[in-house]
């Protein structure tokens, strides 16, 4: 089972550090979703793990191969970065055609007629330039490029962004087909996190830097409980677990609790207790400061 | 197959494209000059002349190719490289042996035009070719220099190579044009001062040069960011 790791990854910007020693452990054949707040660290993260970008310290190995300008682990990794239509960045000169020809380039397993076949379904016209996509198509042409890599290990950076609602369920749908025919592990770094919430095995919580929590989604969604009621009532039952993002009104309280392991909430006192979506968590993960 | 071979694949395909933008637009110069120039009652007829005066033009357009192709790379295509994995190193070396090929190619035409064909013009550009394919590779040299400048200073970088080609320019423009014979005298008084073995001093100049540059090149841009 092929690894990439991540130890004590930090970045400086400036003089500003943006990711604070970092420990980070993916496995192959697995779907990861990535989630934090905007200027969190996803994109620089995901930057580092592929040697787009170099680390200010730490290490990054595939199967014990330093991946930075390192061809062999390279060959088994891709980070289909978002595209920038914007006159001057380096991809917007170009077409299609040609940006997918270098990825053909480099990618040692592209698939071709993958790509072929997903620039037909996305209706998409290779001789266009890059420059006069719409952010729907741009991330359709991250999209193509991620899936036909073929890459073992594949970072995805926002793809769903400007995509309608049929085509953000036609990508799930194509990921989730991908990964079972192929078992490619998938880092998908998003926004929208209620959508893609199903297809995520594990997600990876960034925050400010650092990596808050890196868990199953089903056993963070199973000890993560939106508890609420008479503000009395709450305490005494929230009292002596970890408690997240209160909220008051008047007298009523609620508030996120996270079980440990062996911990529940007593059921004697007079409080609702609901389910959280991963979307809810994350907000009382990480909107505390918002 | 490794990221230098797959890199060396790519730059093939481009050398060729480079190679063929430079070969039509010094045919179409020749064509003008010799369309132009009505008195051809010299020893040569108009083939002959056409033929021997073509690889200067070639070696003209070639130099231009270079120079706007290379930096243009480093500006736009070192970084979509890396974002689709190339390595860095293997980027600048894929410039290097894309560069180094279309000099190769421009070079050898020249040598096989002016053997085939006879006269005055022919002897010079034979006489002159070690010192070209140095002068060649040492814009190639600056090409790559200015390029990877840019790259790793973005808009500072692109000041600093903008006024260097300014003064080189210049430089090179009065050089000629206080030659009053044009380049046609240019040539001859160079001829005359690099008839000896200072030819093949500019040609290993020239190459060092190159290689000097390329390694300039992989050290600034050996933790260069892909930047959106």
């Amino acid at each position: 089972m092929s690894k990439l790791i991540g130890q004590r990854i930090s970045k400086v910007y400036g003089g500003k550090e943006v990711l604070h020693g970092i420990d980070l452990e993916l496995e192959s054949g697995k779907i990861y979703g990535l989630i934090g707040r905007n200027g969190a660290g996803k994109t620089t993260l995901l930057s580092i793990l592929t040697s787009q970008n170099p680390t200010t310290g730490g290490t990054i190995t595939f199967d014990g191969e330093p991946v930075w300008e390192n061809p062999k682990a390279l060959a088994h990794l891709c980070f289909s970065r978002e595209l920038n239509p914007v006159a001057g960045s380096s991809t917007s000169a170009l077409k299609i055609k040609e940006y997918l020809r270098i990825a053909a380039t480099f990618y040692p397993k592209w698939d071709k007629k993958m790509a072929e076949d997903l620039m037909r379904e996305f209706a998409l016209d290779e001789k266009k330039h890059i420059s006069k996509l719409s952010k729907g198509m741009l991330s359709m042409v991250t999209i193509v490029v991620a899936m036909a890599s073929k890459a073992e290990f594949t970072f995805m950076d926002e793809p769903v962004a400007g995509l309608d609602v049929v085509m953000r369920e036609k990508f799930y749908q194509l990921l989730v087909e991908e990964f079972t025919e192929t078992g490619r592990t998938f880092v998908i770094s998003t926004h929208i996190i209620e959508e893609a919430a199903d297809v995520f095995e594990e997600v990876i919580i960034v925050d400010q830097g650092k990596i808050l929590m890196k868990e199953n989604t089903q056993d963070l969604l199973e000890r993560c409980w939106h508890v609420s009621g008479h503000e009395e009532e709450v305490d005494a039952a929230a009292a002596g677990l970890e408690r997240h993002h209160e909220e008051h009104m008047g007298r009523s309280k609620g508030v996120m609790v996270m079980l440990q392991p062996g911990q529940k909430i007593p059921e004697h006192y007079d409080i609702t207790i609901q389910k959280l979506s991963l979307q809810k968590v994350f907000t009382a993960l990480c909107g505390e400061e918002a | 197959m490794d990221l230098v071979k797959r890199n060396l694949r790519y730059w093939s395909r481009t050398t060729l494209y480079n190679l063929m933008q430079t070969v039509l637009v010094s045919l179409v110069l020749v064509f003008f000059f010799v369309t132009g120039k009505s008195d051809f009652s010299g020893t040569e007829g108009i083939l002959e002349t056409s033929a021997a005066l073509y690889p200067y033009y070639l070696i003209l357009t070639g130099a231009l190719v270079i120079m706007s192709v290379t930096t243009a790379f480093f500006q736009t295509y070192f970084f979509i490289f890396i974002s689709l994995n190339s390595s860095r190193r293997g980027a600048v070396l894929g410039v290097m042996a894309s560069t180094g090929g279309v000099i190769l190619v421009i070079v050898t035409i020249g040598w096989v035009l002016w053997n085939l064909v006879p006269g005055e013009i022919s002897e010079s550009g034979r006489t002159l070719l070690p010192l070209i394919t140095g002068a060649l590779l040492a814009v190639g040299a600056a090409a790559i220099s200015m390029g990877a400048v840019n790259a790793r200073w973005g808009k500072k970088g692109v000041i600093v190579t903008v006024l260097l080609s300014m003064v080189l320019g210049g430089t090179l423009g009065l050089t000629i044009a206080m030659g009053a014979d044009g380049i046609g005298g240019l040539l001859r008084k160079m001829m005359l001062s690099f008839a000896g073995i200072e030819r093949y001093i500019v040609l290993l100049a020239g190459a060092v040069l190159y290689i000097a540059a390329g390694i300039f090149a992989m050290t600034i841009t050996r933790k260069l960011e892909v930047r959106r």
